[in-house]
């Protein structure tokens, strides 16, 4: 893992106009890094700013400040050519195929899309990609020209995913993806996109709400609350050793699928709601909410600091290891 | 608690619809009880029949197209017979429902004050003022902060979690004796879900409501049950006390359901996934709906018959013919 990443997004924001003047910091200030090869999984509740990331790390949607770098080239500032080229490299799987899959096109034509546009591979070849693919994520070649309406929800997602993969692309964006789909058929999606991983190595950004979810495909775990990442860390250590309030708070809300484990457990309820991202809590955003508010958290924003290795947070209760907080590692 | 007598009792509820391709059996005889401050959870995947059954139970089913058997007992009447004069009488009042989805079941033109208070004139009789003060009060018992305020907002200013708490302040308006939650938690963020489930459980507590909980997720309801019906393909397949379902499942599609969730710490490299996808109505297999998808299916019956639901333990039951062997431990 001595290359560079291949993404790396450095002290991102997104904000939009909102009314009487006010702005709506959806992204602010995120500087995140995803290895060649690795899922980082990026988890939050809903209007954390997460699906909004997502998007301008393709520059899908234009950042207000800060830069994307893609295997070593600014997106943020990108022409239109590299862009293009740049695009083919990435793709995106949404959470509701229905809406993001054009009614009117038969899957096959939903899939070759991609080929057509970058003008990948032509007649035969193509049609031959497009039943590959297929074929791939478990649907049936023969149906390449039924129309998304036909198919389940489970069967929508796996042509999402094909449409997906049909440019080779090297970085892959998945926004809630299983969130749609009834728990026997997210299996199913899930056990094909590690598969998929694996076998294409590619490299992905996987964007959730379920922490469960997210801790089965990562690598790498980002949590954002209120535009902000307030914890990094290995998959396994975000359940297993929480550091950050809000990280334990969402691990702690995570049903229980042992009623006798569920009751001596209790029900650990964070008060409050999550505040408006037009006026985020002066200092540290999570204060409202946190229970282990102390009285730097009002007035300082306590940086992403790293404490360990592999290991950073965003909270006041860590101060960085060497002295005061340093920059991000 | 079962010397008690149930308070709202299903038996052999069928629902049928015409559709374009013929009769779709929604819900083919499905038989539960609940008792006073009892929480019966029933789970299912999409089209299981568990939604429908909720609507049947209250009425609420386009009467077009729409053939329901069976009962329903509450109190003494049917309300698959009685007056629609009567079951009014019953909907908010006896049985109060809670959906999934509040930004359509509110009514957005009217203030979240007046949703609140119109249940209570019509079947508690109470003035606007009266009314208000108990609105105010409701809100707060359901976490709403500055209930007060709350009242004169409308529902699109709020927002998803305030939105289900009003919902479930105005189901339960006027203190009725059975609360129906339609996956009330699932569009809900995880820590705005554990304050829904919190709540409920202390008006639970407070009132001796009995809650039928409709769910998806066997995880969520783990918590919160004291019983579960696991349904598939419009028929109960497992039901028993919520401990003895999760350390013993006799059904395969409950245990497969179990094993097919990733479950936070406990990574796996692959998750057991089941094959296929829940039959159509219109395409059920013949004998038992779950065996095309099954990985026990060891008895030749399967192939031929519909399992009943039969007693496999004390209070357990489970659609299946054969005892299946307990799970190794992991």
């Amino acid at each position: 893992m001595s290359e560079a990443p291949l993404l790396e997004l450095d002290d991102l924001r997104v904000h939009y106009p909102a009314r009487r003047g006010g702005v709506l910091r959806a992204v602010d200030g995120v500087s995140l890094r995803v290895e060649r090869g690795t899922t980082l999984g990026l988890v939050g509740e809903s209007g954390c700013g997460k699906s909004t990331l997502g998007l301008a790390a393709l520059r899908l949607i234009d950042p207000t400040s800060g830069r994307v770098r893609f295997d070593g080239t600014d997106v943020t500032t990108a022409s239109r050519r590299d862009l293009r080229a740049l695009r083919r490299r990435t793709a995106v799987v949404f959470q509701d195929p229905y809406a993001s899959l054009d009614p009117r096109f038969t899957i096959g034509a939903s899939i070759a899309e991609p080929l057509a546009v970058h003008g990948l591979l032509r007649g035969p070849a193509r049609s031959e990609r497009v039943a590959g693919l297929l074929e791939r994520v478990g649907l049936d070649p023969a149906g390449v020209g039924r129309r998304p309406h036909e198919l389940s929800g489970g069967q929508r997602q796996r042509v999402g995913i094909a449409r997906a993969l049909a440019g080779q692309p090297d970085l892959l964006i998945c926004d809630e993806p299983v969130a749609a789909l009834d728990v026997s058929v997210q299996a199913q999606v899930l056990n094909l996109f590690t598969e998929l991983v694996a076998e294409f190595r590619l490299t992905s950004v996987f964007i959730a709400h379920d922490l469960a979810v997210v801790e089965h495909v990562s690598d790498r775990v980002a949590v954002m609350y209120l535009g902000r990442i307030v914890e990094t860390a290995d998959a396994e250590d975000i359940s297993g050793d929480p550091l950050h309030p809000y990280t334990q708070a969402l691990v702690a809300a995570v049903p229980e699928a042992d009623p006798a484990r569920a009751r001596a457990r209790g029900r650990a309820v964070l008060p409050g709601e999550v505040p408006s991202p037009l006026a985020p809590p002066s200092g540290c955003r999570f204060r409202t909410r946190c229970p282990r508010v102390f009285e730097p958290c009002a007035t300082v924003d306590p940086p992403l600091v790293e404490v360990a290795p592999g290991r950073q947070v965003a909270c006041h209760l860590y101060p960085p290891p060497d002295g005061p907080s340093g920059g991000l590692a | 608690m079962n010397d008690v007598p149930p308070v709202l009792a299903v038996q052999d509820l069928e629902v049928t619809f015409a559709t374009g391709r013929g009769p779709a059996r929604a819900v083919d005889g499905v038989s539960f009880d609940v008792r006073p401050g009892e929480t019966l959870a029933v789970v299912g995947e999409s089209g299981s029949g568990k939604s429908v059954s909720a609507l049947a139970v209250l009425g609420l089913l386009p009467p077009r197209g729409t053939t329901v058997r069976g009962s329903v007992r509450f109190g003494d009447a049917d309300l698959l017979t009685v007056p629609q004069q009567q079951l009014q009488a019953v909907r908010g009042r006896g049985i109060a429902m809670v959906f999934q989805d509040p930004m359509t079941a509110l009514n957005p033109m009217l203030t979240v004050g007046r949703q609140l208070t119109e249940g209570m004139e019509v079947h508690l009789g109470l003035r606007r003022r009266a009314a208000e003060k108990r609105a105010t009060q409701l809100l707060a018992d359901v976490g709403v902060p500055d209930p007060k305020n709350r009242l004169r907002a409308h529902p699109h200013e709020l927002s998803g979690g305030l939105r289900q708490r009003v919902m479930i302040a105005i189901a339960l308006a006027c203190d009725p004796a059975v609360l129906i939650a339609d996956e009330p938690t699932t569009a809900l963020d995880v820590t705005v879900q554990a304050q829904i489930l919190d709540v409920v459980e202390r008006l639970q507590e407070r009132l001796g409501t009995a809650v039928i909980w409709i769910s998806h997720d066997l995880g969520v309801v783990a918590g919160i049950a004291d019983r579960i019906a696991v349904m598939y393909a419009g028929r109960i397949v497992e039901e028993a006390a919520v401990d003895g379902l999760f350390a013993h499942p006799r059904h395969p599609y409950t245990r497969a359901l179990l094993a097919a969730r990733p479950v936070l710490g406990h990574r796996r490299v692959t998750l057991d996934a089941i094959p296929g996808r829940p039959p159509d109505p219109h395409e059920r297999p013949p004998g038992c709906a779950f065996r095309p998808r099954c990985p026990v299916a060891a008895d030749p019956r399967c192939e031929t018959q519909i399992p009943p639901l039969r007693e496999v333990g004390p209070g357990h039951r489970a659609a299946v013919f054969y005892d299946l062997p307990e799970a190794a431990d992991e």
